[in-house]
């Protein structure tokens, strides 16, 4: 059994001019200690799918259609309560872009680790400490007893990050969500936060769920790639077929757009812009912007089907396997 | 900080300051030390904590002693700010006043401050229409010039030292409410909340142990800043007659007093409790705008 699986899961936002389908039929499935990429552009419903896992979309959004199956348990038929009792933090955690403004400013960061550790290990005011301690160490913090007493605006990004992560895994959660970890950071900084989390699977088991915009990312990291285009999935499967042989036209202009070295000219752009999700085009809904469309493609909605060479694609008129884009998509 | 032993002397820069100190009390301290202003506010509050807490035991002279051979006698050194027309001695009665004033100024202050942001907490972190509801009663309050609104208060309720708490009290919950409800909204919406949920908070614990923390500095300060301005209030509502009553020590009403003396050039009756009022509302001026610079921990010194 899969450890998170999402059925034709609907996250909307219920607005005066009518309602937002940010999410509109995602089936995807997450196994034990994997882990797996979701990436899109701005607006594709990354984020918000994090949220409806954990049951914290904001108003006025409401996950309205489908079922979020927590190693078979649906966890939208769970009470409030129970989510944030024996779910969140204790199975699945998450953390966030801006690690500065996710951290309680008024707050010393040990104390809300120890909080944490508190509430959800049951442990004592000296053993979280020494637990907070070994946390921070195991987010290779230098002088964590010192780092334990700052407030999060004395940290520095890639540290707020790392005490972030450390936070996020004290209560040694099975899936972590990772929204976007990196945006923000500088490169080096990047890096290490790539390095922190590959070297943080490796030890604790734990599957993570990488949420990006950005597919050098995925390819550092994930195992598998999830590509969502306006609330659905475009393509899915092993990290190596969807960067070396994208059959989703979405995939490929996005693999194509990024800027790489020694290329010349301009970096090719995704023509057009984001369908709109208050009136989603018919059909396909990368159609209008789509290279490859056929007439049916505003018709009918393609399903994910399986493509050679082992990835799941939902295109009418996938793109042909070169060997060109193998060479460049490295 | 001690020379260190590999700068060669010729290249040592200004001394430098000692690292902040670490203890909780020795870095408030600390904290104070980079701002006089605060210091000044801070003496200044003090000083008229401790007139209260002393004056009334030890006065140096009764404050309610009739004595009308010395009536309105200008400032001398047997009687340094004078005496009134019923010859008290003024020095005396701005002393013992301050206790009352204090009492009053700090019972408005915590009266309006509980019900208020227990209002505005309700109100922001619930929102809808639980937010609309208590909101709009906060702009029903708000809908009278707020002195009128004390004086209905306080001539409904008759004269007295708990009329003037009230009154000054029911006129400042909805600024506390409007304050808390702000602070409210921006903490529910920020990131950290998000976080906190994210990583097992519930909302009860959320609220209690996260949002509150973050809107408190605001209101303490607010809080301070309002007991000057409480004072003000409360001497306003005595001075027209409408709280504490003569002969009572109290500085609106000594002010009061003089004022029906003002014809006869006895200018000392109500100048020195004018300035008693006038250097404690600076005080707590001065103090709540350093507290926000002391209790907020992204504004401390380094």
């Amino acid at each position: 059994m899969a450890l998170l699986e999402l059925r034709g899961l609907r996250t909307s936002f219920l607005i005066r001019s009518g309602e937002l389908r940010v999410i509109d039929g995602l089936d995807f499935e997450i196994d034990e200690g994997e882990i797996v990429g979701l990436a899109g552009e701005t607006g594709s419903g990354k984020s918000v799918t994090a949220a409806s896992i954990i049951g914290l979309v904001r108003k006025p959004g409401r996950v309205v259609d489908g079922q979020v199956l927590w190693r078979g348990r649906d966890l939208r038929a769970l009470p409030e309560q129970t989510l944030a009792r024996e779910i969140r933090g204790k199975e699945i955690s998450m953390i966030f872009q801006n690690p500065r403004e996710a951290l309680n400013p008024v707050i010393r960061v040990g104390r809300q680790i120890m909080q944490v550790l508190e509430l959800k290990r049951g442990m004592s005011e000296d053993e979280a400490h020494a637990e907070a301690v070994r946390l921070l160490e195991n987010v290779h913090i230098s002088d964590p007893k010192q780092r334990l007493r700052a407030y999060p605006h004395e940290l520095s990004g890639g540290m707020a990050q790392r005490v972030m992560i450390a936070l996020a895994l004290s209560a040694h959660p099975r899936l972590l969500i990772a929204d976007e970890p990196t945006t923000g950071l500088d490169v080096t900084t990047q890096y290490q936060i790539v390095q922190l989390l590959r070297e943080l699977r490796a030890t604790t088991g734990m599957a993570i769920l990488l949420i990006t915009h950005d597919l050098a990312l995925t390819a550092e990291l994930c195992d598998r790639l999830a590509v969502l285009y306006a609330g659905r999935l475009a393509e899915v499967g092993p990290l190596e077929h969807l960067v070396r042989t994208p059959r989703h036209p979405y995939t490929h202009a996005l693999l194509q757009s990024r800027p790489h070295l020694g290329m010349t000219g301009d970096i090719p752009a995704i023509p057009g812009a984001v369908a709109d999700l208050m009136r989603p085009p018919s059909g396909c809904r990368f159609h209008p912007r789509c290279p490859n469309r056929l007439a049916v493609c505003s018709e009918v909605q393609p399903v994910l089907a399986l493509v050679p060479p082992g990835q799941q694609a939902a295109c009418h008129n996938p793109v042909a396997v070169r060997e060109e884009v193998a060479a460049s998509g490295g | 900080m001690a020379t260190q032993p590999w700068v060669e002397e010729g290249l040592t820069r200004e001394p430098q300051a000692g690292p902040p100190p670490v203890g909780r009390v020795s870095g408030l301290l600390y904290q104070f030390r980079g701002n006089p202003a605060t210091i000044a506010g801070a003496v200044i509050v003090g000083t008229v904590f401790l007139v209260a807490i002393l004056a009334p035991r030890f006065p140096p002279y009764p404050p309610y002693a009739v004595d009308i051979n010395n009536a309105s006698v200008a400032p001398s050194w047997a009687h340094p700010f004078g005496t009134d027309q019923y010859g008290h001695d003024v020095f005396s009665r701005v002393l013992v006043a301050a206790r009352l004033d204090l009492t009053i100024a700090l019972s408005a202050v915590a009266f309006s401050l509980t019900i208020g942001v227990l209002i505005g907490a309700i109100a922001g972190f619930f929102g809808r229409w639980t937010d609309e509801g208590l909101m709009r009663t906060q702009d029903v309050l708000q809908a009278f010039p707020r002195f009128v609104f004390a004086m209905a208060v306080a001539w409904a309720m008759g004269p007295g030292v708990f009329t003037v708490i009230v009154a000054t009290a029911v006129i400042n919950v909805p600024g506390y409410a409007r304050l808390m409800r702000n602070l409210m909204l921006t903490a529910r919406e920020s990131e950290y909340a998000l976080a906190a949920l994210a990583v097992g908070n519930t909302r009860l614990r959320l609220l209690w142990r996260h949002l509150l923390p973050n809107t408190l500095v605001p209101i303490i300060v607010f809080a301070t800043l309002h007991c000057g301005w409480a004072i003000l209030e409360a001497a306003g509502l005595s001075f027209i007659g409408l709280g504490v009553r003569v002969p009572r020590a109290e500085w609106g009403v000594m002010i009061s007093m003089g004022l029906q003396d003002f014809l006869n050039g006895h200018w000392w009756i109500y100048t020195f409790p004018g300035l008693a009022i006038a250097v404690t509302v600076l005080g707590f001026n001065l103090l709540g705008d350093g507290l926000q610079d002391i209790l907020d921990p992204r504004r401390r010194r380094a």
